[in-house]
């Protein structure tokens, strides 16, 4: 078995379209890697090599986040939560409380730095402020810095809010929630994560989704060629030729791809680390989204990313292998893997809005081969989906019924291909 | 060894490609004769085990080839129509894989590559694609892997296509050697192919069995009604009203020589001559 599975992989790797296709990946985990780079961060006002005022989006921002953030990473604890508030209010009681009014040089210098924790203060503190908003600074009216100190009792008190008008009817959910937050270790870890979560995103919404397609392009001939041009004859008339050659062919395709998604990614990550702080994978995720009720790094969030990648593409490569066990035409079954493929974008962009009570956003991201690929969101997402009275959190859904639909496809896929006839 | 074939039938929809097919496969080379679409190679392919009968069933030594699955086909060799390697492969790696596939040893399947390589001259084509030699080059590639596990059961759909005639012979030779010991059960529109190689035939026509012996056995039915004689163009037509014509063959601009089967040959100037395989053949389809 290992031999032929081996033999398999030498045929497919030997051939141009399949160093094509490898070629176009490394061009494309590039590109992304340096979009990355490129919109790291939102536009931020720093201070180039020379102390001049920049606007950078940037690898100039990163570098300068880098090396400003560092006097803030550690534990954001809540001494230290309001001394940095306390700090900022410092600077905009010099301008007449309006941050508008900042220099650009002294806003570099003092307020830049320290924008990624001020966000995660006033976020927790205005959600569910029901007092004015003070339109000149990121407090609310009246706000003192000592207040900043009940940061994370606040910030569960938001959630609740959120969760009460979210779930209304199903204190269930809200409940099953409040014991995840309490697994959440406090207090958060901060360390400069800029552009991480940009490559988070290009990973989750460039990269995977086209390695995907790349990777059917790459299987959808498994069979289907053979079928074509009638070579499988000889196969199946050996001893080896049908069950044991259909179980190599797949498991061949499936570490060919696997292969191709992991070495793409590794790539683009790879790359961004270089400019990256690494340090910055160890932030809590709530720095990025607030409300995730997770214990998770942005770092394993990132791996989680990685690996829903990994299980779409082996998902639908199993799809596309059974796909092409079953027709002759490499075209036909290449179209429908990319069909597949797009409408559970299209789905995923046009019901994401309703993802926590939405029934179709629930049957479309966990019934289809392609929906490991929004694993990580569904997790940060809170995504819990109710059927009845059966509560399910929706990234347990996708994680079974993406092993499920390996098992079930492999076997139909030996089936198909043990049974065809020409 | 014994090979049975048993009711065999095959339909595809409302076609029946093979009506109750009994025959019994002994050693020797079998030439299997037939017009396209006879079920020829329907018939092969359920003997290698590709295709299932609608009904009957296949034996090898009184065992259903449907119950050894794997070990039946540890015994076959086969060569199919038009054959292909299917993906872009080189002549070795080709031969390596079917190999492995033939549940060959790593060293076993080197030496049987080195061998099969000499024996059928592969030599300069070892390192280049299969489906871009020529067709004599690449049949002689789809020889070499049907002969790769020394099978007992060689099963070959129109071997001899594509090869020029020297490796026609050279083939034919190899063949003719191998029939000794083994079952070789082979197709081909060239009926001197099967006439020089083969010792027993089997006729087919639109699914059915019409003839089954060997050549001698068939020819002797024959024997003494072969006739050849010239006559005017012109004359053709009528000719071939009252006799069952093999052949026609201008010689001169108005002339031509026509060899026919006649029970009673009444022509002036006709003269018999020596039965071929393909006069029974030709003869067999018209009558029969």
């Amino acid at each position: 078995m290992l031999r032929i599975v081996g033999l398999e992989l030498k045929m497919q790797l030997k051939t141009k379209k399949t160093m094509g296709i490898f070629v176009v990946g490394v061009v494309m985990s590039i590109l992304i890697a340096l979009l990355s780079i490129n919109t790291a961060t939102s536009r931020n006002i720093i201070l180039d090599k020379e102390n001049k005022v920049a606007y950078s989006s940037g690898k100039m921002s990163v570098d300068y986040l880098k090396k400003t953030q560092k006097e803030y990473e550690g534990f954001l604890t809540e001494e230290k939560s309001v001394e940095i508030v306390k700090r900022y209010q410092d600077v905009l009681k010099q301008y007449d409380g309006r941050e508008d009014l900042i220099p650009h040089d002294v806003y570099a210098k003092e307020i830049t730095p320290m924008m990624d924790i001020l966000n995660v203060i006033s976020y927790s503190f205005t959600t569910s402020y029901d007092g004015e908003l003070d339109v000149n600074g990121v407090f609310p009216k009246g706000f003192k810095a000592e207040m900043a100190k009940d940061l994370y009792k606040q910030r569960l008190e938001a959630m609740k809010e959120i969760w009460k008008t979210k779930y209304i009817g199903r204190e269930e959910i809200s409940e099953k929630l409040e014991n995840r937050e309490k697994n959440i270790k406090y207090p958060l870890y901060f360390a400069n994560y800029s552009g991480w979560d940009s490559l988070k995103s290009n990973i989750a919404l460039i990269l995977i989704p086209i390695t995907i397609l790349l990777a059917c392009l790459l299987v959808a001939p498994a069979f289907s060629k053979h079928y074509e041009n009638d070579s499988d004859r000889v196969f199946r008339a050996t001893q080896f030729g049908r069950h044991t050659l259909a179980i190599a062919r797949i498991i061949a395709n499936m570490i060919l791809t696997s292969f191709f998604y992991l070495f793409n990614v590794g790539l683009c990550t790879t790359i961004c680390s270089f400019v990256f702080n690494c340090n910055g994978l160890k932030t809590s995720v709530q720095f990025i989204d607030l409300f995730a009720s997770s214990d998770l790094s942005i770092g394993e969030l990132l791996f989680i990313t990685i690996l829903g990648g990994l299980f779409a593409t082996i998902t639908m490569t199993i799809f596309t292998l059974f796909l092409s066990s079953a027709m002759k035409s490499s075209i036909v079954v290449l179209a429908s893997s990319v069909f597949i493929i797009v409408v559970n974008m299209i789905l995923n962009i046009i019901l994401s809005g309703n993802i926590n009570d939405n029934m179709a956003y629930f049957v479309f991201n966990t019934f289809s081969p392609y929906s490991a690929v929004s694993l990580s969101s569904s997790i940060t997402s809170n995504a819990y989906v109710y059927c009845g009275s059966i509560v399910i959190w929706l990234p347990v859904a996708t994680i079974l019924f993406s092993i499920l639909f390996v098992g079930s496809n492999f076997a139909l896929c030996l089936k198909k291909y043990n049974n065809y006839q020409n | 060894m014994q090979v049975e074939v048993k009711n065999i039938s095959k339909k595809y929809r409302d076609i029946h490609a093979l009506k109750e097919m009994n025959i019994v496969f002994t050693h020797g080379v079998w030439g299997l004769l037939g017009a396209n679409g006879a079920g020829k190679s329907t018939l092969m392919e359920i003997l290698v085990g590709n295709k299932v009968p609608t009904n009957g069933e296949i034996f090898l030594n009184g065992k259903s080839i449907k119950k050894l699955d794997g070990e039946y086909r540890t015994c076959i060799g086969y060569l199919p129509q038009n054959f292909s390697s299917g993906t872009k492969i080189t002549v070795t790696d080709y031969l390596e894989y079917v190999a492995a596939l033939k549940g060959l040893e790593r060293a076993r399947a080197k030496q049987r590559i080195k061998y099969l390589v000499e024996l059928l001259e592969l030599q300069e084509y070892r390192h280049k694609y299969v489906d871009r030699l020529s067709g004599g080059t690449k049949q002689r590639v789809g020889v070499a892997q049907a002969l790769l596990n020394d099978p007992e059961i060689l099963v070959l759909d129109e071997p001899t296509s594509g090869l020029d005639p020297k490796e026609r012979i050279r083939l034919r030779g190899i063949i003719s050697k191998m029939g000794k010991e083994k079952i070789i059960i082979l197709s081909t529109h060239i009926v001197s192919d099967i006439e020089s190689i083969a010792n027993k035939n089997i006729i087919l026509k639109r699914g059915k069995m019409i003839d089954i012996g060997t050549t001698e056995m068939l020819l002797s039915t024959i024997y003494g009604k072969v006739w050849e004689v010239i006559v005017p163009i012109d004359q053709i037509e009528d000719f071939e009203k009252k006799y069952t014509v093999i052949n026609i063959r201008t010689v001169e601009q108005n002339v031509a020589v026509i060899r026919f089967i006649a029970d009673n040959c009444k022509v002036a100037n006709a003269k018999k001559q020596e039965p071929k395989l393909e006069d029974y053949y030709l003869w067999s389809l018209k009558q029969k």
